[in-house]
């Protein structure tokens, strides 16, 4: 019975069937080295058409010249020879969508790498799209809690911004980016992870930290590691956006990460060389600016008629001794709608995350944060500064006046309250009633040192005595008179007990 | 002088020779082969260039050349097909044929003619309802 069903099904399916007749075109290799090949034949070949070599390998035409196309080849390209066939494809690269990629970890062509098993899928997006255009867009004006206190409250992202993290290495670039993946457990977003040219230990444990905060539950890694080979490198951000904008097709919020776009350059860059592309600053190729701007043009908010998704993007670059008026930084701040920047100093100096707040913005700014946000830290950025600014003055000597003491004491308060170490992002709630606690002077006769020991108090004793404070943040964004008076009264309880 | 094309070249020898003959050709053929020399082109390049110009010269012609690969000799019949259908095809004069047994075929045919393969075999056919039934 079974067999029959099975021999009637297939009989059915062959009765559909159609065989088409295949044109193919093809041409030559003429030669191949460092992930290129140069093919003659092909004359009718498009820009960024995908070919397949004999051997089944699979490449990309990027260089169409008057008797050759220069290739890169997107797999092992050590079996392919001179004379070899080359195969045109007709289809711009596509890898493949779908929802089952959520947990995995993903080559630049969407093949799982992380050996669970294959993903089975007949959806694909082409890799190069051209970016939602202007009707389809709205506003930016919803939060990304990256659960970063220094950054939600100074420079606050917003849903379908591109905010770059740049620094030196070892500055804690990365380590943002995985806590502000993991502080979007139950906020409606999945997070893509493209890492590029990294160690595969590295990835490693990083996917194994995103497992243990529970975070792959909702994340994709894309990567293309440092021993592949750069076309890899050249197209995985390509790979990582084309599958974000897969969800956002979807109505939902997606954030990326590309970790980083210096290596990207660095790929993009050996590639043109070896295409023999006329080099130009730091031999960089002329559409080095276009490389960046038509990835990151992608990340985008869309309105409600378009299916109302968002694609949020966190770009990393990576200076050299804080240099940031080097090429590709310049780049890619230019295109950005803000910076964090993270400086080795304040790092060594035990602030971390190490954010120069003087030099981060975010150009998107406050209409990203919750009311109760902008109200609390409103001023915050402006202490601040102006902590800086006498703190250089006040080296000079002691005698101050009592104003100048004041503003000193807050600013060594702010900056301690700023602090927070890694893997523990804070809840938005939390962070408006520590840095209330802060702005309105709760805790400026409290020792530095006993600072971080306040907040966790604080925020311990608000949630058994006044828990309707943090439900209204959360639920409302913003707290009323009432839970205001609320808040303040149990915050002075609080501080009686604490000094004691 | 190293951005003379391959294809220019080729143009050039076909422009100069087309429509000459006897001593004039000859001519032709030597100042040819003097420029070849002096542009340090009678290397790897050569060869790309005569190909180049045997297409041309089979375009001006109206001659298309073409490799049909089969498993057995194929018959007087069929090859009269191909021949008539390439014609229409590519609206050419007259077609030269090349015929080629593979041994990797299991039916049908697959002509080549310039950089363009019909596939007509039954492995191509297969492989489509592979696809299909996957689908």
């Amino acid at each position: 019975m079974k067999k029959n069903t099975i021999i009637d099904n297939l009989k059915k399916q062959i009765e559909n069937f159609n065989t088409e007749i295949k044109v193919e075109k093809v041409g030559k290799v003429v030669e191949v080295f460092d992930g290129i090949a140069k093919v003659s034949g092909l004359s009718d070949i498009k820009a960024s058409e995908m070919v397949n070599f004999a051997g089944g390998e699979v490449g990309v035409a990027l260089n169409l010249e008057e008797d050759s196309v220069g290739i890169i080849i997107l797999s092992d390209f050590s079996k392919i020879k001179e004379g070899d066939e080359v195969r045109a494809t007709g289809k711009i690269l596509e890898v493949p969508v779908s929802d089952s990629q959520i947990g995995r970890v993903l080559n630049a062509l969407g093949e799982p790498i992380d050996g669970k098993g294959a993903i089975k899928t007949d959806k694909s997006n082409p890799i190069e799209k051209v970016a939602p255009g202007v009707i389809t867009r709205k506003s930016v004006d919803q939060p990304v809690q990256t659960g970063i206190k220094a950054i939600d409250a100074i420079i606050p992202i917003g849903r379908g911004q591109r905010e770059l993290i740049i620094g030196d290495r070892q500055t804690g670039k990365t380590a943002i980016a995985i806590d502000a993946i993991l502080n979007q457990k139950g906020q409606n977003m999945i997070c893509v992870y493209v890492s590029i040219g990294q160690k595969d230990s590295k990835l490693r444990k990083l996917q194994a930290r995103l497992e243990e905060g529970g975070a792959m539950d909702y994340t994709i890694i894309v990567s293309a590691g440092a021993s592949e080979p750069s076309p890899l490198a050249y197209i995985a951000p390509y790979t990582g956006v084309s599958i974000a904008e897969y969800f956002m097709d979807q109505g939902k919020d997606v954030l990326i990460i590309y970790d980083d776009l210096s290596k990207h350059a660095v790929a993009y860059r050996e590639i043109s060389l070896l295409l023999r592309r006329p080099p130009g600053r730091e031999a960089y190729p002329g559409d080095v600016f276009y490389l960046h701007s038509r990835l990151l043009e992608r990340a985008c908010r869309r309105n409600a008629e378009y299916g109302g998704g968002s694609i949020t993007a966190l770009p990393i670059i990576e200076t050299q001794a804080g240099d940031i008026s080097a090429y590709i930084p310049t780049n890619v701040i230019s295109i950005t709608d803000g910076q964090i920047f993270l400086e080795t100093d304040l790092f060594y100096k035990g602030i971390r995350p190490a954010v120069n707040v003087g030099f981060s913005v975010s150009r998107v700014g406050s209409s990203a944060q919750i009311k109760a946000m902008k109200k609390v830290a409103g001023t915050l950025k402006l202490d601040l500064a102006q902590f800086r600014e006498l703190e250089a003055f006040a080296q000079f000597g002691s005698d101050l006046d009592d104003a100048t003491k004041r503003q000193l004491e807050r600013g060594k308060r702010a900056v301690e309250v700023l602090k927070q170490p890694q893997y523990s992002p804070i809840i938005v709630e939390h962070q408006v009633a520590v840095l209330y606690a802060l702005v309105k002077g709760y805790m400026d006769d409290i020792a530095i040192d006993k600072i971080k020991e306040f907040e966790t108090g604080l925020v311990e004793y608000t949630e058994r005595a006044v828990p309707a404070f943090f439900k209204e943040v959360k639920e409302k964004g913003m707290y009323s008179e009432e839970s205001e008076e609320a808040f303040k009264k149990s915050l002075a309880d609080f501080k009686l007990s604490f000094v004691k | 002088m190293s951005n003379l094309k391959n294809n220019d070249i080729a143009y050039a020898i076909h422009h100069a020779t087309v429509d000459k003959t006897g001593k004039e050709l000859d001519v032709v053929l030597a100042n040819t082969a003097k420029f070849l020399t002096r542009h340090r082109l009678l290397g790897k390049r050569l060869n790309v260039i005569f190909q180049t110009l045997h297409q041309i010269q089979n375009k001006a012609d109206g001659i298309v050349e073409a490799k049909v690969k089969s498993k057995n000799k194929l018959s007087h019949t069929s090859m009269e097909e191909i021949k008539d259908f390439l014609k229409k095809h590519y609206k050419a004069e007259s077609i030269h044929i090349e015929e080629e047994l593979d041994d990797s075929l299991i039916g049908g045919v697959k002509i080549q003619a310039g950089e363009t393969i019909i596939d007509l075999t039954l492995q191509n056919q297969l492989g489509q309802l592979q696809k299909h039934l996957l689908k």
